[in-house]
């Protein structure tokens, strides 16, 4: 709903399936993984909101918490997050935030609770190693021939000293989307341009998570 | 000082079972058209009131000026109930109609007073019974309430010494309203704050330079301001804007150490000074130790609100009353602390 006064329009809950993510460029790529994995209407039945970085998680979730107990048909909540250079740590950050905001969070990364409503963790790439979104898109494409090219290039900064990115996954990303037909500069944005490749391994089990959320 | 922590209304006027269990310093009630707002708001005032039991027939609450013989009747099925937790403190008020004789219908008032009735009431037809915290009712007379159909005697409880007055500000009424204006800006200038509401008056209109008390061609007395060129013009002939912040301001004075409640806040105030309007209020609670509870359906207000108190996401409160689809019941779901400034960053609606 846009503001009378022509403010940014509201952030209004308007489904009973949530799945809060970081930021809007994650907003973007689970919202084009939905609509590849599931369908057109599958972001109409799950509402994707960009809950803010990290450090503001705890707060934004407990505001959502608030918009959404004036929706008592809310059937599922799922939060997916980076896990960077932790994931244990990630998960039982995330967890923390769940229960302040009121909720019941699973017992382990990838799974659903019972609570009411049912939610759901999630911490990428696949809930042990370190890493990001950015991880699991440079996973989906490492069978595409073009993929040796940009790891030649960052292995080439590498000898020469002059790779100054502390992650590796980011680098990887960005040099991939400047060889597209129409670059852009954010993952998300690469995955609404059909990007990254959906169908392969690296996205199946954060697909079989949000096939989980009842 | 009265501050009001948390309200239930147990059984009032369709919100029965509503339950705000956190009250802040600063609180907006925002929800549909019909969701119980300014019912809220009424069960609210008469829980801070209720020492006084002719507060049941008050036109705010009845929302009628029309003489009423039940006013429980039209409050709650039966008995009305409303309970809350003041300066840390339980209490509760019940309240019940209860007929003592026959009632046919409109009475004449007799003309002349008789030794049996020297002050010309109407026979007494019928009593309010409350109950507060719990106590059960003296059964004493401390007040009697003239209808045309009958007098009805209620009990009038001892006031605590340190009660403090509060006040409601209503959409309806403006000729009751301003009637009681002018004595607010009487008490407001022997106290010395004449200079502070000609500058709230500012916001809106920055050429008044001055409020004065004048007189009609019918001797009435009204509020005049006075401006940079001399001119003098009835305060409520500029607008609903300078009317609804003039209330503001004087409804803050008047309830200073207590609680204000106003009904759509934004009444007759422009956005672009929203803004304002939000930090002089914060200011004047503050400077009267003021709480406020007010309803609203306007997005720039709960905007221009959060703006004022981002430095203190406790000191606010927004409460979004919503019906239960499941249930049928009115509920409410509050954004403060934590909550209100993760809404602030997420752009949440909260209405």
């Amino acid at each position: 709903m846009a503001a009378a006064d022509g403010g940014a329009p509201r952030l209004e809950i308007r489904s009973d399936r949530l799945l809060l993510v970081e930021g809007r460029d994650e907003e973007n790529l689970f919202e084009a993984l939905l609509r590849h994995c599931f369908g057109p209407a599958a972001s109409e039945d799950i509402q994707i909101i960009p809950a803010g970085g990290k450090h503001r998680f705890r707060k934004n979730l407990t505001a959502i918490a608030a918009a959404a107990r004036a929706r008592p048909t809310l059937r599922a909540v799922g939060a997916i997050r980076d896990a960077d250079d932790n994931a244990l740590s990630a998960f039982q950050s995330v967890c923390d935030a769940l229960r302040h905001a009121g909720y019941d969070p699973p017992s382990a990364h990838g799974q659903v609770s019972v609570g009411d409503p049912p939610v759901g963790v999630f911490i990428l790439p696949d809930g042990t190693g370190a890493g990001a979104i950015e991880t699991l898109c440079r996973r989906s494409v490492a069978g595409n021939e073009a993929s040796r090219c940009v790891e030649a290039y960052i292995d080439c900064l590498k000898d020469r000293g002059a790779l100054r990115s502390r992650n590796e996954d980011k680098t990887f990303a960005h040099a991939w989307l400047a060889g597209t037909n129409d670059p852009v500069a954010r993952v998300g944005e690469g995955a609404r341009q059909g990007v990254w490749d959906f169908d392969s391994d690296a996205f199946a089990e954060i697909a079989s998570f949000i096939r989980k959320l009842p | 000082m009265t501050f009001l922590n948390s309200f239930e209304a147990v059984s009032y006027r369709g919100i029965d079972g509503l339950s705000f269990p956190h009250l802040a310093s600063a609180n907006l009630i925002t929800g549909e058209n019909g969701v119980g707002k300014t019912a809220a708001l009424e069960a609210m005032w008469l829980f801070t009131g209720r020492y006084n039991t002719g507060l049941l027939w008050n036109p705010h609450v009845q929302r009628s000026a029309k003489p009423i013989l039940d006013p429980v009747s039209r409050l709650a099925k039966d008995t009305l109930e409303i309970r809350g937790t003041e300066d840390g403190s339980a209490h509760s008020l019940k309240a019940a109609f209860q007929k003592v004789a026959d009632i046919d219908g409109p009475k004449e008032i007799p003309p002349v007073p008789t030794p049996e009735n020297p002050f010309m009431a109407p026979p007494v037809v019928a009593c309010i019974n409350t109950e507060l915290d719990e106590i059960p009712p003296k059964r004493e007379v401390g007040g009697i309430h003239g209808t045309p159909w009958g007098s009805v005697v209620f009990e009038k409880p001892d006031r605590p010494a340190a009660k403090s007055s509060c006040t409601f500000l209503s959409t309806r009424l403006p000729v009751e309203i301003l009637n009681a204006a002018l004595q607010q800006y009487s008490d407001m200038v022997r106290a010395k704050h004449k200079k502070d509401f000609t500058n709230a008056v500012n916001l809106i209109l920055p050429k008044v330079n001055d409020v004065e008390i004048l007189a009609d061609e019918f001797g009435e007395p009204y509020l005049s301001a006075v401006t940079t060129d001399e001119v003098r013009l009835p305060l409520y002939a500029l607008g609903g804007g300078v009317v609804q912040l003039s209330q503001l301001f004087l409804g803050c004075f008047t309830s200073r150490g207590g609680v204000l409640y106003v009904d759509e806040v934004e009444n007759g105030l422009h956005h672009s000074v929203l803004a304002e309007v939000w930090s002089h209020a914060r200011m004047w609670m503050r400077q009267w130790d003021v709480q406020l509870v007010a309803t609203t359906h306007s997005d720039e207000c709960i905007r221009a609100a959060m703006a004022a108190f981002e430095d203190a996401p406790d000191e606010l409160a927004i409460h979004k009353l919503y019906r239960n689809a499941e249930t049928g019941r009115i509920e409410v779901t509050t954004f403060t602390g934590e909550a209100l400034e993760g809404a602030r960053d997420l752009n949440l609606e909260t209405r």
